[in-house]
């Protein structure tokens, strides 16, 4: 199953038809399910539209020399300064109309697949509109205008697909890791002998040679103490005895 | 990118820093579970009757209790628990008498305990003693409305 995550870095080369007809075929099916994926593709068009419109009319051969001319007094530091007109900036897109006079707009772009669920056609965004643009598009395009990546960039996007695979990967080993890490420090309690809480057997006394006893209080004055150790048996043990026996 | 690396790097930290702390954790519990002392304490009536009795719990010893003026012996309590060096743990007889074992060291074959006798929370003998691990160590003699009660105390 192809996702979303897979197929973004191959929408740019989509939309500017740099993608193989495999891919291309790929892409414009899934296009037909993501209405995410399409409005990306929907405003990447717009954004190539307006920069295309935008282009300045290729100068005439028979201008260039009086262009030279020109150069060559400014840099002496005489006459006129030259004024050569640029790619104007995006902000000054905030024109209502696009130009309509020198660079013929280029045709309209190819609306992407449309999505056969009627709700999906609700929810997407208006038609593009060629020479309607609201003022707060030139923002809205230079910010969605990211998403355009350098063509240079394109093997390393598909670079990064098979990182975020091994991301999998990594977070499963380093899972692995620390559960393995934390049965090693649990082991010896979980390892603890079943006995530890068992009753010793009473098999064995305690001979004289098995105590050695430091300190006796007494504190009841009723009874005798008799210090049993030593004989025949050799078990020791510490009776009392009724005083007034 | 970098704030992704920072995220991932964080996790990471995260994850082995509460994998340590487990870890240390299972020691420290570990560490503590080798200093506790398994304690064995049987408390023996002793009656004297027209026939001899012995609990078939305390056949092996029998030879020893007889040496005392008594001819029956009934296990009446037995309880077996771990108790951590330095702490007193209370083990219940009858009558109001109980027998307080407290750890005090251990040694590779022997370990030092402290035995206290109290009945109703009055201390009637105090004794500091090695026992060597897993041997059965005699006391008691204390009255009862009939014969009397010993103790038996084993730690390993």
């Amino acid at each position: 199953m192809i996702t979303c995550d897979d197929l973004r870095p191959m929408l740019a080369g989509y939309v500017d038809g740099q993608l193989s007809a495999l891919e291309a075929e790929a892409v414009a099916a899934h296009l037909q399910q993501c209405g995410r994926c399409r409005q990306i593709v929907r405003d990447q068009q717009q954004a190539q539209y307006v920069l295309d419109a935008d282009r300045p009319a290729a100068v005439p051969d028979e201008r260039w020399a009086d262009i030279g001319k020109r150069l060559r007094t400014e840099l002496e530091g005489t006459g006129d300064r030259l004024v050569l007109k640029t790619r104007c900036r995006i902000e000054t897109l905030s024109a209502p109309t696009l130009p309509t006079e020198e660079p013929r707009p280029p045709a309209r772009p190819p609306e992407p697949p449309s999505c056969p669920k009627p709700a999906c056609r609700q929810a997407g965004p208006e038609p593009f509109r060629a020479g309607t643009i609201q003022p707060s598009q030139p923002e809205r395009l230079l910010r969605r205008s990211r998403l355009l990546r350098p063509r240079a960039a394109r093997p390393a996007a598909r670079l990064r697909l098979g990182k975020a695979r091994f991301a999998w990967a990594a977070h499963a080993i380093g899972a692995l890791a620390a559960a393995l890490a934390i049965a090693i420090g649990l082991a010896p309690l979980l390892l603890q002998p079943s006995t530890a809480t068992q009753a010793i057997e009473p098999g064995a006394l305690a001979r004289a040679d098995d105590v050695t006893i430091m300190d006796i209080q007494t504190m009841d004055p009723h009874y005798n103490v008799v210090l049993y150790a030593g004989d025949a048996a050799d078990v020791a043990a510490v009776w009392v005895v009724p005083a007034n026996r | 990118m970098q704030s992704a690396t920072n995220r991932r790097l964080k996790r990471w930290g995260m994850a082995g820093l509460s994998a340590l702390a487990l870890v240390l954790g299972a020691r420290s519990a570990l560490a503590q579970a080798e200093e506790a002392v398994t304690v064995t304490v049987l408390g023996i009536h002793a009656t004297t009757e027209p026939t001899e009795h012995i609990d078939p719990a305390l056949r092996p010893i029998a030879d020893e209790l007889r040496r005392s003026s008594y001819n029956c012996f009934r296990l009446v309590t037995s309880a077996t628990r771990r108790i951590a060096v330095g702490e007193t743990s209370e083990f219940a007889m009858v009558e109001g008498y109980a027998l307080h074992i407290r750890p005090e060291k251990v040694d590779e074959d022997s370990l030092q305990l402290t035995i206290t006798w109290v009945q109703e929370g009055r201390i009637l003998q105090r004794m500091t003693l090695a026992l060597r691990k897993g041997k059965y160590f005699l006391s008691g003699g204390w009255r009862l409305k009939e014969g009397a009660i010993l103790g038996a105390v084993a730690a390993q």
